[in-house]
């Protein structure tokens, strides 16, 4: 099964390198959808649905705390699985983010094996 | 109270990090560079807040920089855009800003401001700065303890 993903992040560089990786580690993407914050990515889930979200926490206009909240509270997106990917990996904020519903968490930096480690894990199947 | 030694070798540890995981590049401690070096490299910014309040910054060689915007994005040097290389370098600066503070305070809240580029890299007074040595170039770190 091919995946289509969300990819929230306000660098237009970060969003190419993890696009990229995905593509390297083997994950099975069909499509990446891509926003440079919150709001915009709420708008894109309204354009059409996606099987998870990665999403970074530090952005303008809306950030990923405040996307996450947004998808909680919305009954026709609520099951869609999100990881929070961000160079904070405090445990303060990680227990933040999963308490805000993410259910997965990749500190940067990291390896094409953790992102796919953790898409797998999170969509619960072997990619 | 952390000591100037513990933020060194935490800031060394992430950037070695940083750079070995997301631009297969190694690094190795150098010396000092002298300020007109330095004017020359380009430089970001990150101030923070949370247990620790501060500023971190880090400067780059141009060469450096754009080698690294190449291994970042997939592209050949000469394929990347002067914006795609400053914002290849305000991520690093962001990836090893979080990855060190995270390492020095990893039970506290930390709040990182968004990466601007310095306009001179050499005006960095009260810094604790260190250097690391690539094959594509030299970086600097530096960073200050409110």
């Amino acid at each position: 099964m091919a995946y289509r993903v969300l990819l929230v992040d306000d660098s237009p560089a970060m969003r190419s390198f993890i696009r990229r990786v995905m593509f390297l580690s083997g994950f099975d993407l069909a499509e990446c959808v891509e926003a440079g914050n919150g709001a915009e990515a709420l708008e894109r889930l309204r354009q059409g649905k996606v099987d998870v979200i990665l999403t970074d926490i530090n952005m303008p206009c809306m950030d990923g705390e405040e996307l996450l909240r947004r998808l909680s509270e919305d009954s026709r997106l609520r099951d869609i699985p999100a990881i929070v990917v961000s160079t904070d990996s405090t445990k303060p904020r990680i227990l933040h983010m999963i308490g805000l519903g993410a259910q997965g968490y990749i500190a940067k930096p990291f390896s094409p094996e953790r992102l796919r480690e953790t898409l797998e894990k999170v969509l619960g199947c072997q990619v | 109270m952390i000591t100037p030694a513990e933020l060194t070798t935490s800031i060394a540890g992430a950037a070695g990090s940083v750079l070995e995981t997301m631009f297969f590049a190694e690094a190795e401690p150098g010396a000092p560079v002298p300020d007109e070096q330095r004017s020359r490299m380009t430089a970001v910014r990150i101030c923070f807040d949370g247990g620790l309040r501060g500023e971190f910054r880090i400067a780059f060689e141009p060469h450096l920089a754009r080698a690294l915007a190449a291994a970042f994005l997939g592209l050949d040097e000469g394929e990347v855009a002067e914006e795609e290389v400053n914002q290849v370098l305000c991520e690093t600066a962001n990836m090893i800003c979080g990855a060190a503070l995270s390492r020095i305070e990893s039970d506290e809240h930390m709040r990182l401001d968004m990466p601007v580029l310095v306009d001179d890299a050499a005006d960095c007074p009260g810094f604790l700065q260190a250097c690391f040595v690539t094959p594509e170039g030299v970086l600097c770190t530096g960073v200050r303890i409110d």
